[in-house]
């Protein structure tokens, strides 16, 4: 048994050594279903003044909105785009080119809802009206700088695009609201955003696959460079940075928090065994597991698994204190041990999912040294390892039915009502102890958006320009977006007409005579003393109606860089547009009211079948919004299924209907319990807390369990197990509750307390559902025969 | 007592006045109590650049600290290449303290420029569209300069003070030509303006202080003059009301 259990370990570690070693991926987005993740996480390079500045007597009375001249800040951010070159790719299309492009297709980029305004702005009387206000405004000192361009755009048909500010992404529309436009940010003249005080910059930056920790300092480098002798700072701000910080986090903290719960399950096991061998040999079964449970999740160490492999060594532990049984070998525990966390295979979190096999494998492994190994070594040394200690003083167990019906109800009232009340978090972005990457996070949300709230809409195509097509078709349903569920839309589709639309606004402009509007309009513009030839690029755009806003124009033409900013190649060939929705935060937050059609309906028809195939909005945004609407519904199927699995191996162990189902009682009020604790204690529940609430459900199932069954077998309960069973969950627990990092103290804390209550209902509900279900049942049925083959006496199981 | 006896006093006494006041002046500009001595706004100028700007900035300073209200009629003269001929309109420009500008072209054809605080709107007189202008760095500077040319210095009539509300975003220099002019020009490195606008020419009158003319050169070379004359300070409010309202 030695050595089957040391040839299972050496295979795991032989694969573990084939996928290179334990290695830190410090990925965070394992709680973000693969449909939701973002196609490209992106990664964003914020500037800043430096603080000092922000004394100086000339930034003081630098004035809010636009600022009054070019700030040290924007100078930056032009010189190091020039240095990143290739690296950087523009958040918006140049503020010249994009006003050169919607300037030169206005005619087919005005909306079909104001064809009619655009119709009237074409009649003869409309024209000379135009001309004769151009005129009138001209005598004012201020009209060259009050934003009107006559030479681009006599009869203001920028007025006729569609009003809702943030559908052009960046760009400010006409009629946007005075104090959200000096808000908003700026665009500058390469494309990136300036802050509407002027005092912070952002750039995108796109790195060369993989975004590992030396392309990242590799970056760091070339900033460093680029913003020499510029008094600014710089913050990299994405899922890059986040995973680098959760790497650096892991490193510094991962093997201490290893260390503190080797050295609290050290000091239980000393007190309770008394052997220095027997605490040894329980800790390396132990530490095998957690290298099982490594090794089956192929070596990838992330922030979400540091706390479940504490956990696995932790609960794997508390299997050489099995007293008493729930069976006379012990296995039911150790199988619904094993099994705790395979209902997270239902889950659509695919960190969880891999936990629903790396958790087995870490604890049968160490179940299997701990019940075969060891004894087995204990034999060939010829030396007791006095793993199980002699059964001290106890006491029977008294059933008390009533209290165990008032302490269930009163927990799963409790646990329905706090589900109600309690703040669900969603499970991106996961919370981080980096304080400078949520200050620098919070410094980009103030000054420009919060990238936690991207979201995408897609679209295919064999070629980027079919794909920009596709996305074209998108666009009035993106425009839409803006009523509901976004606050700014951001696509190259926008700027262009598909088609179709094209077509027939062709044909519209035909139909108002387009041709003699345009001559009427050289006619007033002469009669009135203006020199018709300083309009010509309105007149020579206007009337060059073979160039629309296509697809291909846009890509070829001055937008190009920009727009192929949106486009990416598909790994089965063709290519993808992927607009950019920026999500309204109160879609996000907690108390938001999210109605899911603001969410999920676009359409998306395709022009060679015209079939309508559904394109939806994705990103972790989107997942974290779905997180919280449907947590209660997916907590009850998983829970559901833990129990379900958990009743299933005490009833075999135990050959007790009755049992199994008190213990099911048992874990589903002591996970009640723990929901309502956490709400009380303000600490917000979520996908992160799920393997804790599972696994709190798993030890409470065991304690039930062996409680009914040291009832139904008259044996006493011996104190010491009582505080035991469950002392090395809870010490685990502890460990982590003592860490830096937030998510692994949320999950110490859910789980050091629930395996606290597990112990406590274990005693005192378990027993008494037990009778209960017995008394109820007249015919006996949930008695059952036992192991024995005899039905437990009522009277006996009242002994003591 | 005899013409050149009372001539020798008037010398003596402008001397000691002026000798009073050159003492005096420098003590007014001397250190607040809490820190050293403030910079001029007329540091890094030679001295007799800075003292000709200075006399500049005095010279508005005395006109200006007296105005709440101002009324004046105007001559506005554009070039631009939108234009066969320059445009010539002429209309009443009226001020208000602190920060309302009116500019109404007398003729129907023409257009009335306010200016209330930050907004800015052009409205032809025919009551076609108005626009309102979009705020831009070059619309912020350019409004700023108009209100703080007409408007009462700030700190209490303090002369550091008003020349750097004057001259606040500016570089500034003293244009060729006869007469108190100032050219104030957009700061250097202020691409967003500088796009827009080259410079701005201030004439003053040189008797009274009041700014007789503004000549605007914008970037893509038009040229906007505005003469002023006909200046009344301090009217009534009914009258100030009228003038606006209409």
């Amino acid at each position: 048994m030695v050595v089957l259990w040391l040839t299972i370990l050496s295979a795991f570690a032989v694969a573990l050594a084939v996928v290179g070693g334990p290695r830190v991926s410090g990925a965070v987005d394992g709680l973000v279903p693969v449909d939701q993740r973002l196609a490209e996480p992106e990664l964003w390079v914020l500037l800043s003044d430096r603080p000092e500045r922000a004394g100086d007597e000339g930034s003081a009375s630098r004035p809010a909105g636009p600022t009054a001249e070019g700030s040290t800040v924007e100078r930056a951010a032009i010189e190091l785009a020039e240095q990143l070159d290739a690296l950087r790719v523009p958040v918006a299309p140049p503020a010249s080119d994009a006003a050169v492009w919607l300037d030169a297709h206005r005619l087919y980029l005005v909306p079909r809802s104001r064809e009619a305004a655009l119709a009237e702005r074409l009649y003869g009387d409309a024209i000379r009206r135009a001309v004769a206000g151009i005129r009138a405004r001209l005598s004012s000192p201020l009209y060259s700088v009050s934003g009107e361009e006559p030479r681009r755009d006599p009869l203001r048909l920028r007025e006729l695009m569609d009003e809702r500010p943030g559908q052009l992404g960046f760009m400010t529309v006409e009629g946007e609201d005075e104090e959200a436009r000096a808000l908003a940010p700026r665009i500058t003249v390469a494309g990136d955003l300036i802050a509407a005080d002027g005092r912070a910059a952002l750039l995108r930056v796109q790195l060369p696959a993989p975004a590992d920790e030396a392309a990242l300092r590799s970056l760091e480098d070339r900033l460093r460079a680029g913003l020499e002798g510029h008094e600014v700072d710089f913050a990299i701000v994405g899922q890059a940075r986040r995973e680098a910080s959760a790497r650096s986090s892991i490193r510094a903290r991962g093997p201490r928090l290893v260390w503190t719960a080797v050295a609290l399950l050290a000091l239980l096991l000393s007190v309770t065994l008394r052997s220095v061998r027997a605490v040894a040999g329980v800790l390396l079964c132990g530490l095998g597991g957690v290298l099982a449970a490594t090794a089956a999740g192929r070596g990838a160490l992330g922030l979400l698994d540091i706390p479940l492999l504490v956990l696995t060594l932790g609960f794997a532990c508390e299997g050489a204190l099995h007293l008493p049984r729930l069976s006379s070998r012990g296995w039911p525990a150790a199988l619904i041990l094993a099994t705790a966390l395979l209902p997270l295979a239902l889950s659509p979190y695919p960190a969880w999912r891999a936990w629903a096999t790396q958790w087995p494998a870490g604890v049968l492994v160490a179940a299997l040294g701990l019940r075969l190994a060891l004894p087995g070594l204990s034999r060939l040394s010829r030396r007791e390892l006095a793993l199980w200690p002699q059964p001290g003083a106890g006491f029977h167990l008294r059933p008390a039915p009533a209290l165990a019906l008032l302490l269930c109800a009163a927990s799963l009232a409790g646990g329905a009502w706090s589900l109600e009340h309690v703040d669900v978090r969603g499970g991106h972005p996961l919370p981080t102890a980096d304080a400078p990457l949520r200050s620098d996070e919070r410094r980009l949300a103030r000054a420009f958006f919060d990238p936690g709230l991207l979201a995408e809409v897609r679209a295919q195509g064999a070629t980027p320009v079919e794909a920009l097509e596709r996305g074209a078709a998108q666009a009035d349903e993106l425009r839409a977006l803006l009523e509901t569920a976004a606050a700014r839309v951001d696509s190259p589709a926008l700027f262009i007409a598909s088609e179709p639309a094209r077509s027939a606004r062709a044909s519209l402009l035909e139909e108002l005579g387009l041709e003699g509007a345009l001559e009427r309009l050289e006619q007033e513009l002469a009669a009135s003393g203006m020199r018709p030839a300083a309009f010509s690029e309105f007149l020579e755009a206007a009337r060059a109606t073979e160039v629309t806003p296509s697809a291909e124009a846009a890509l070829a033409g001055p937008l190009g860089p920009w727009a192929r900013a949106y486009i990416g190649e598909l790994p089965g060939g063709g290519h993808e547009l992927r607009a950019r929705v920026h999500l309204r935060r109160e879609l996000v937050e907690p108390a938001g009211d999210v109605n899911p059609n603001n969410l999920t309906i676009l359409s998306d028809r395709n022009p060679a079948t015209d079939d309508d195939a559904r394109a939806e909005l994705r990103g972790p945004a989107i997942a974290a919004v779905e997180d919280r609407r449907r947590f209660d519904e997916r907590l009850g199927l998983l829970a559901a299924a833990g129990l379900w699995i958990g009743a299933l191996w005490v009833w075999l162990g135990t050959r007790r209907l009755s049992t199994a189902v008190a213990a099911a009682f048992t874990s589903l009020a002591v996970q009640s319990c723990l929901i309502v604790l956490l709400d009380q204690l303000g600490a917000a529940l979520g996908p992160t807390t799920l393997p804790a609430l599972l696994l709190v459900g798993a030890a409470a199932m065991i304690a039930g369990g062996r409680a009914c069954q040291a009832v139904d077998e008259r044996r006493p309960f011996p104190a010491k197990g009582i505080l035991l069973t469950s002392a090395c969950q809870i010490a685990a627990g502890l460990a982590l509750l003592a860490s830096a990092e937030p998510l692994w103290r949320a999950t110490g804390l859910a789980v050091a307390c629930g395996c606290a209550l597990a112990s406590g209902f274990g005693v005192f509900v378990a027993p008494g559902v037990c009778a209960l279900l017995r008394r109820l049942s007249r015919s006996g049925d949930l008695r059952g025969r036992g192991r024995e083959g005899r039905a437990p006496d009522d009277e006996g199981a009242r002994a003591g | 007592m005899s013409e050149g006896c009372t001539r020798r006093r008037w010398l003596a006494a402008t001397l000691g006045a002026s000798a009073a006041v050159m003492l005096w002046r420098p003590r007014a500009g001397a250190a607040p109590a809490s820190g050293g001595a403030p910079a001029s706004r007329f540091d890094g100028f030679p001295d007799k650049t800075a003292r000709r700007l200075r006399n500049r900035v005095e010279l508005w300073r005395g006109y200006a600290a007296r105005t709440q209200s101002l009324r004046a009629r105007y001559t506005l003269t554009r070039r631009t290449s939108l234009l066969v001929d320059p445009l010539v309109v002429t209309g009443t420009l009226v001020f208000v303290a602190p920060a309302t500008l009116v500019l109404r072209d007398d003729a129907h054809v023409g257009s009335t420029t306010r200016v209330v605080g930050d907004a800015v709107t052009i409205t032809p007189n025919d009551s076609s569209a108005a626009a309102r202008g979009r705020e831009s760095p070059a619309l912020a500077w350019l409004r700023a300069r108009m209100l703080t040319l007409f408007a009462p210095p700030p700190g209490d009539n303090d002369p550091e003070l008003a020349a750097r509300a004057l001259l606040e975003g500016c570089d500034v220099s003293i244009p060729k030509g006869a007469g108190m002019q100032l050219l104030l020009q957009p700061r250097a490195g202020a691409d967003a303006i500088t796009r827009a606008l080259r410079s701005l020419r201030v004439r003053l009158d040189t008797m009274t202080g009041a700014v007789s003319a503004l000549e605007l050169e914008e970037t893509l070379g038009d040229r906007v003059l505005l003469e002023l004359g006909q200046q009344q300070q301090n009217l009534d409010e009914d009258v100030l009301r009228q003038l606006i309202d209409r």
